[in-house]
């Protein structure tokens, strides 16, 4: 008689072993680049100059600066504001994709998600393009009552442009999958547009909304580049970092930022996993997927939405991508007044050797400084300090983030 | 309660018709179906009385969902017209027509309670919100599931679910009930309890169904009327018995229970098949035509046979498959040159001490052979 209190353990496949090795291996390296570093950033936020633990005073002299207290209310209610215009912005455009019949679904989809390709900045870059104190459309901006792109104004709509791809990622997967069915059963008794959307359409997409608006906002807020470009002195989390640590080598108070930008993370991970908890399926395997039927002015309204948003995408890329290839006139005017602040994005020194040189294009100086960054990049201790400067966590913490976002759906 | 409920509601649909119209509550006229090149639905001619429930029976992509969606407007026909109590609905959009449908999947909003699954139409149709619970928690009660309205439908079980799919499309008193294979998605015993339900709900309504299966057991122990269905056309309209015993197709003969297939040629009175003549009664075709027999396994007996009885031959048990109080049973037959399948009671079997190798007699009954152009 075999002892039943002794547990059966089955023997482990070859090819699972395989797997385990390799996930040990995905999860080694997930300590060494994205565990460590926190841990590191961690330590230094409950340290003080020395290295001696002060707890959480680094924290508390934070909270009572008060020109850091505003840069925290500023990320706040920018990233607030970017959420709720970027998301149901993109909830339109993954309707339009996803249940109209409109024509160049394909160009429009393609065109939606070029911002990814680029650096978050180059919105930014291109807005100060457009509107900046040299901007093609100075004029109009002015008439709308909005007296400088720098600040506020010009890192909502350089957010907006960055973030649209990434809410629309998400958003078209939540709205693809629909059951067909249940929009049958409701025509079937009767129900009008407004109630389906309300009652089907919208608690489909739910939690892509949420994952969305939730993406917007961790990914508004971590955000260096866009600040940095046309914020002007409108200072946010993100900056203040780098001002901290590279101008000030105020690594502890650099730290308390990182975690104060750390928490949208957090939250975000909280937020899911409680949505994951509640989501019961929409979809069972014998769900008929939904395709959309043509309905001509509905399509055509939806068309029409869709030229507008890839048409302003298009004039954001096109100017820049028509400035790198020019004389950088409107650049070098423009960084002759606010020097300082874009060191990032020139070298002065290239600047001088340009005027030397009449006729060179942005592209040119933007491999230079890819030399030139290259190289302070394999320069030794350099490292610590661009982690920093990156924003802390945030961007480190973003693909992770994405990638478990992803998963939840 | 819920007749004088129905019947007022039919009066509300229909009450103005002269009671002959009645007879054809619902009617299909030239009905076709084109998906591009491919053709669905060929001119399909039907009547459907009041109250009757019908079955659309058939195989896979034989057209009976397609014909039960364009009645239900959800497929758009590309010729002919749908009448429905007197008023022609073939160009109305679905929230237009008076029927109530229910889908294989369920499609439960699984967003809402079950109240506010059963109360949809309802609330679409603006009722007071007293009116809504009082007919909610009858229906509810109806279906045998009076306390589950606050709970979700991921909280049901399969068979729960389809009672409540069943609650929400009785709700607004349709006069017109669709099933789109309604119990395929449940287990073997659900399936015949909710079977059993329907049918008695449906009989204690009056309310006029449809319903599309590919399961013969359901159509046959179901409907009022089978419609039988193959390529997109009707093959037979009748009742179960009628389909059954007077298959007016082969295929019919062969999609509803099994068969048994001889071929053979006309004799005088009789049909030979291999060496053997069976004889056989209201023959019609004339001698010499080849001829396909078909032969349901119990038209092949072992007994009562008497001496001097007609088409009685020897046969060699090949197989027994066991089936529960009967068993089906291939012989092999050296006169009619094929094994044959019967039905034999396991009684039967072990009286006789039968099993894999025995002989047998067995007689054909000359009433049952149906004959079929070869």
């Amino acid at each position: 008689m075999p002892d039943l209190a002794v547990s059966i353990h089955q023997r482990t496949d070859p090819t699972d072993r395989v797997g385990h090795g390799v996930l040990f291996l995905i999860f080694g390296i997930l300590a060494l680049f994205l565990a460590a570093p926190l841990a590191a950033v961690l330590l230094q936020s409950v340290e003080d100059r020395t290295g001696d633990f002060v707890a959480l005073d680094n924290f508390a002299a934070y909270l009572k600066t008060p020109a850091l207290a505003q840069s925290l209310w500023n990320s706040v209610w920018v990233a607030a504001v970017v959420t709720l215009a970027a998301v149901p912005a993109a909830f339109l455009f993954a309707y339009a994709l996803t249940r109209s019949c409109m024509p160049l679904k394909g160009a429009f989809r393609t065109i939606a998600l070029t911002p990814l390709l680029a650096p978050s900045l180059l919105a930014a870059i291109s807005f100060i393009y457009w509107f900046g104190n040299q901007g093609v459309l100075k004029d109009a901006m002015h008439a709308l009552g909005i007296a400088s792109i720098y600040g506020a104004p010009g890192i909502i709509v350089s957010e907006m442009f960055a973030v649209f791809p990434h809410a629309l990622m998400i958003l078209v997967t939540a709205l693809t999958l629909a059951d067909a069915r249940l929009y049958e059963a409701a025509d079937a008794l009767g129900t009008g547009a407004a109630r389906k959307f309300f009652t089907i359409t919208l608690p489909g997409a739910k939690y892509g909304l949420i994952s969305a608006a939730l993406v917007t906002f961790t990914l508004v807020i971590t955000d260096f580049g866009i600040p940095k470009v046309i914020g002007g002195n409108f200072d946010v989390l993100a900056t203040d970092i780098f001002k901290l640590v590279i101008g000030q080598q105020d690594f502890q108070r650099g730290a308390v930022v990182a975690m104060f930008l750390l928490a949208p993370a957090l939250i975000t991970f909280a937020v899911d996993r409680v949505v994951q908890r509640k989501q019961t399926s929409m979809l069972t395997a014998r769900a008929v997927p939904y395709s959309p039927r043509p309905a001509r002015g509905f399509d055509l309204a939806m068309t029409a939405y869709c030229v507008v948003v890839t048409a302003l995408m298009l004039a954001v890329f096109g100017m820049a991508l028509y400035a790198s290839f020019v004389q950088p006139a409107p650049l070098r005017l423009r960084t002759g007044r606010r020097r300082g602040r874009h060191r990032l994005l020139q070298q002065p020194e290239a600047r001088v050797r340009h005027r030397d040189r009449p006729y060179r294009g942005g592209f040119y100086w933007s491999l230079l400084a890819g030399k030139d960054t290259g190289r302070r990049l394999a320069a030794p201790g350099g490292a610590p300090a661009r982690a920093a400067a990156d924003g802390g966590a945030g961007p480190g913490a973003r693909p992770g983030l994405h990638l478990l976002l992803q998963c939840a759906e | 309660m819920d007749q004088a409920l129905q019947r007022q509601d039919r009066e509300k649909v229909s009450g103005e018709l002269p009671p002959q119209r009645q007879l054809s509550y619902l009617a299909l006229e030239g009905v076709r179906k084109e998906f591009g090149a491919f053709t669905a639905l060929r001119d399909i001619k039907l009547e459907v009385a009041q109250g009757e429930f019908v079955c659309f029976l058939g195989p896979s992509g034989c057209g009976k969902t397609t014909l039960l969606r364009i009645i239900a407007g959800l497929e758009v026909q590309t010729a002919g017209t749908v009448r429905q109590a007197g008023r022609y609905i073939s160009r109305l959009p679905p929230a237009q027509r008076d029927y109530g449908i229910v889908f294989q999947s369920y499609a439960l909003f699984p967003n809402l309670s079950v109240f506010d699954n059963v109360a949809y139409g309802l609330v679409n149709r603006r009722e007071p919100r007293a009116a809504i619970a009082a007919r909610v928690a009858e229906l509810l009660k109806l279906v045998g599931l009076p306390d589950s309205g606050a709970k979700y439908p991921s909280q049901l079980s399969g068979g729960q679910q389809q009672r409540i799919a069943l609650a929400r499309a009785l709700a607004t008193s349709p006069g017109l009930l669709l099933l789109d294979e309604p119990l395929s998605a449940l287990d073997a015993l659900e399936r015949v309890r909710l079977r059993q339900e329907i049918r008695s709900l449906q009989q204690r309504l009056g309310v006029t169904t449809i319903m599309v299966t590919h399961d013969q057991e359901e159509a046959l122990s179901m409907a009022d009327r089978i419609v039988v269905m193959n390529q997109g056309a009707i093959e037979q309209v009748g009742s179960a018995l009628d389909i059954y015993r007077e298959p007016a197709s082969p295929f019919v003969a062969d999609f509803v229970g099994k068969v048994n297939v001889l071929a053979g040629t006309v004799e005088a009175g009789a049909v030979r098949v291999g060496s053997t003549v069976l004889k056989c009664n209201g023959l019609e075709a004339s001698m010499g035509h080849a001829v396909k027999i078909y032969l349901r396994p119990e038209d092949i007996v072992a007994r009562p046979i008497a001496a001097g009885d007609s088409n009685v031959f020897e046969s060699r048990i090949e197989k027994i498959e066991f089936l529960g109080s009967y068993c089906l049973v291939r012989v092999a037959t050296d006169g009619l040159g094929q094994p044959l399948t019967v039905y034999l009671s396991l009684n039967f079997l072990s009286e006789q001490a039968l099993e894999p190798g025995s002989s047998l007699r067995l007689r054909i009954l000359p009433e049952r052979l149906r004959l079929f152009d070869a």
